[in-house]
């Protein structure tokens, strides 16, 4: 008969091994009794190492959607990433460091497409796609697919056409298959970024398996939006078995790809909304990788054996910004004194701990970014100058709404730091905690007044990331601040139409100045890409979108 | 017209478990009510004798250990978590005592009428009552919150809500054999007007069971409040409530920081231990003085 201990052991492992669902799991762990003490036990199980074969990833959330073109959240991202290939790829090199990164000096390099020409001043794009690929269901890549995907990009209106559209296509007659293979693109205007874009694992870069796809069309639904919310149709190197919101996204690899065997046969990304739980779990080997543990978490991981921490420097951000279109923040006084009055140094110190990871964007683009302006005139925090601002626009005391989502804990204590030290120079800020479907809600139809947002632009190019976050138009997806001036913006859009790269940058850089006057984004701290694993799982690469391509992955 | 004294008390049988107490004050009344004083005493002078201000972040001094300077220790942002613990009971107890004083009048008033008249309304109200009561108590203050907004005053209406029915089947079942009774009868017979019979001379007949009742339901909202900010439908950060406390210091536990959490949660307990206790030693010291009577 098996003792308690092995009867728990058992259970953690069927769990951990995808056997049982989490309900199932939970409510057999109450009746053995030990529901409270569960984290004492799953430090103790030394058994519930997961299977060689499976890696299993510890997540805040599942994805919202496996749909590429509806793909918000950076779980549904992470979906993408690697479920459907894209034209190109970064190229990933060592660092200094040791991490294993992507290289943004590199032009990027081929995937699907083999090889590519250039003619008609920049203007048309001959694309060759690679024979012999593969979706999970055995259907070849063609150029319909590259076809039927943008074509349903643009048959659903929906956020595909910004990648598109940076990228200069705009309309369905901007491309067209010429044969079998190849694809022909013509833009209106030459743009340098065509293929930088086609690297990023966003809508309009990933596509689908058209054949497969064509079988769950129906008349209501020609896209087959309904199919594709819980299925993947790929190229790429894993394909999505199975999906249950809530608590799970199991992968297997794609049999037929490409690039031969991949390093995982399954892969199973789970659900566990608490940071903590994650943390223990992984430091039991019931995970493999924890994704988003905040800095004391990891911190606590220091020296713990069979656990490492990758930390890049990376493009990720942490954005607090303020609704340029709504009271108080419309006068642009206000904002500066909002900026002068945040304690930048106290966040870092306080909720990261001084990681040397963690600084402030000096400007509205990461600093790796052509176009960052290096200039930040509103800290050190002073106080005085904070006051002297409101008091000149007649705001001697405000009070204004600060909204953050739940998946990020050190958001919140962000949101708390900045409350106390607005308070100092007059200003009342109500803490909006948010779920996040509340939140994205919110802060998407540009309700929030102002808002702590985790964020980064995945093409590295300034203009690429002015346009998106305050570009004018519906097509700046990122503006949720409603950021308006008439000559910093025509300047974004005069840079993102400059295919020479000299001035283009320069372009980008007059327009981060004018944004840095305007201050939209009192602050803007990047936080680095910090990915916790055990020490067998190998091969992770950083790349600007930071999120974890499970093609790179494989276990010792 | 002469008033009718009402203080005639019917002789019910006693319920098994009210075994009389020998003393006429108990150690649970003692217990309980130090407690529960303490916690009421806390809810005054609490944020008036905290050390530190409960709501402002500390940069800087970020989960300290207790020691002497931060007797509980600080939380992720720095928060004194003493300042925090005895600042606490001003919302906890704010919202339980609204809300059970919310529930009380209302339940009272409801069931006495559905226990005074026994019409098909009366009969509708029960169901009613049923149908509320058939939900888990702490699901449905939760959906409700979520509902309806995260506001101090609607915890407090929905901690009422949920409570309301305890009261009127309480008060209904009460009057149901009260109302038998002659003194009843009597004031009938002299023309005295049902809702002053219900007011003047059975509600005072069930004054004890309403004020053990009360005690229960302070202890219930309490863990309500608490529950309800721990699943975060309840008050907002960086309110200082226990409930909050121990969701936002609970996730330090793993990294060793047990105190910000920890030192609400025992507050709690004895909070809520001291109105059950309380309200129980109020019941059986009634119990056993009617016994006496």
């Amino acid at each position: 008969m098996k003792t308690r201990k092995q009867a728990h052991e058992a259970l953690v492992r069927n769990f951990v091994q995808g056997r049982i669902d989490r309900r199932t799991f939970l409510g057999r762990l109450s009746a053995l009794g030990v529901a409270v003490p569960m984290a004492g036990l799953l430090e103790n199980v030394a058994h519930a190492q997961t299977p060689s074969d499976t890696l299993v990833i510890g997540a805040p959330a599942t994805p919202t959607t496996l749909d590429p073109e509806y793909s918000s959240s950076p779980q549904d991202r992470e979906v993408d990433c690697s479920t459907y290939d894209r034209f190109t790829q970064f190229k990933i090199v060592t660092d200094d460091n040791g991490n294993r990164v992507a290289d943004l000096s590199s032009p990027p390099e081929p995937l699907l497409a083999e090889s590519w020409e250039i003619s008609d001043g920049g203007r048309k794009y001959t694309i060759k796609l690679r024979e012999g690929v593969k979706s999970y269901f055995g259907n070849e890549l063609t150029a319909e697919d590259i076809v039927w995907s943008w074509d349903r990009v643009f048959g659903l209106d929906s956020q595909g056409l910004f990648p598109l559209g940076v990228a200069s296509i705009r309309s369905k007659e901007a491309y067209r298959a010429v044969s079998r293979y190849v694809v022909e693109i013509t833009l209106d205007v030459p743009n340098p970024l065509l293929m930088t874009v086609q690297a990023t694992p966003v809508p309009g870069a990933v596509f689908l398996d058209s054949t497969e796809v064509k079988r769950h069309v129906s008349e209501g639904d020609p896209w087959a939006r309904k199919w594709l919310a819980t299925n993947t149709a790929s190229f790429g190197p894993y394909h999505a078995m199975s999906f249950t919101p809530g608590q799970q996204v199991e992968y297997v690899a794609n049999p037929n790809y490409f690039r031969g065997k991949q390093g995982m046969a399954r892969v199973l990304y789970r659900e566990i909304p608490s940071s903590a739980t994650r943390l223990t779990l992984l430091k039991a080997g019931a995970i493999d990788i924890a994704e988003d543990l905040v800095t004391r978490e990891r911190r606590s991981l220091a020296g713990t054996e069979g656990v490492s921490i990758t930390s890049v420097k990376g493009n990720l951000g942490v954005i607090y910004g303020v609704n340029n279109s709504v009271e108080p923040f419309t006068d642009k006084r206000v904002r500066q004194a909002v900026a002068y009055g945040l304690p930048i140094d106290d966040i870092i110190n306080t909720v990261y701990f001084g990681d040397p990871s963690v600084r402030l964007f000096q400007g509205p683009v990461p600093d790796q970014y052509p176009g960052y302006p290096a200039s930040w005139p509103y800290q050190p925090r002073n106080a005085e100058k904070a006051m002297e601002l409101l008091s000149d626009a007649g705001q001697s005391s405000i009070s204004f709404d600060l909204s953050y989502s739940t998946i990020y804990p050190e958001h919140e204590q962000i949101a708390q730091l900045i409350r106390t030290s607005l308070g100092e120079i007059g200003a009342e800020v109500r803490l909006q905690k948010l779920t996040p479907a509340k939140y994205q809600e919110q802060y998407y139809s540009h309700k929030a007044q102002s808002v702590i947002v985790q964020d980064a632009p995945f093409v590295v190019d300034g203009a690429y990331a002015e346009f998106l976050f305050f570009g004018p138009g519906k097509g700046a997806v990122g503006n949720w601040i409603d950021y308006v001036n008439p000559e910093a913006q025509d300047t974004i859009m005069q840079a993102l139409g400059t295919a020479d790269l000299d001035e283009r940058n320069d372009l980008a850089t007059a327009a981060a100045r004018h944004i840095v006057e305007d201050v939209p984004w009192p602050m803007y701290l990047g936080i680095g890409f910090h990915m916790a694993m055990r020490t067998n799982v190998t091969g992770l690469a950083w790349r600007p979108h930071n999120l974890v391509h499970l093609v790179d992955l494989q276990k010792g | 017209m002469a008033a009718i004294d009402p203080v005639e008390r019917p002789d019910a049988a006693e319920p098994a478990s009210r075994a009389p107490d020998a003393g006429g004050v108990n150690a649970a009344v003692v217990i309980g009510g130090f407690l529960a004083f303490g916690s009421i005493l806390l809810a005054v002078f609490g944020p008036l004798i905290a050390p530190y201000p409960p709501m402002d972040a500390n940069p800087g001094q970020q989960l300290l250990a207790p020691s002497g300077t931060h007797w509980f220790g600080t939380d992720d942002v720095g928060m004194d978590v003493f300042s925090r613990v005895i600042a606490a009971p001003r919302i906890d107890l704010g919202i339980a005592l609204s809300a059970t004083v919310l529930a009380l009048v209302i339940g009272t008033a409801i069931g006495g009428i559905a226990g005074y008249f026994r019409t098909w309304w009366s009969e509708a109200i029960m169901r009613i009552s049923d149908l509320i009561q058939s939900f888990p108590v702490f699901i449905l203050a939760m959906v409700l919150v979520t509902i309806t907004g995260q506001e101090i005053w609607i915890v407090v209406v929905v901690i009422a809500f949920v409570n309301v029915p305890l009261y009127v089947r309480l008060i209904r079942a009460e009057l149901l054999s009260l109302r038998e009774r002659t003194f009843v009868e009597a004031a009938i017979v002299l023309g005295v007007p049902p809702l002053r019979i219900i007011r003047r001379h059975l509600i005072p007949n069930v004054l004890g069971i309403i004020i053990n009742q009360a005690s229960i339901t302070m202890g219930v909202a309490m863990l309500l409040t608490a529950g309800l900010s721990f699943v975060g439908a309840g008050v907002r950060v960086p309110t200082p409530e226990w409930g909050l406390m121990i969701a936002t210091g609970a996730s330090s536990i793993v990294t060793g920081q047990w105190w910000p959490s920890v030192f609400p949660g025992i507050a709690l307990s004895l909070s809520v231990f001291g109105f059950a206790l309380f309200g129980d030693g109020v019941a059986r010291m009634l119990g056993s003085r009617e016994r006496g009577a």
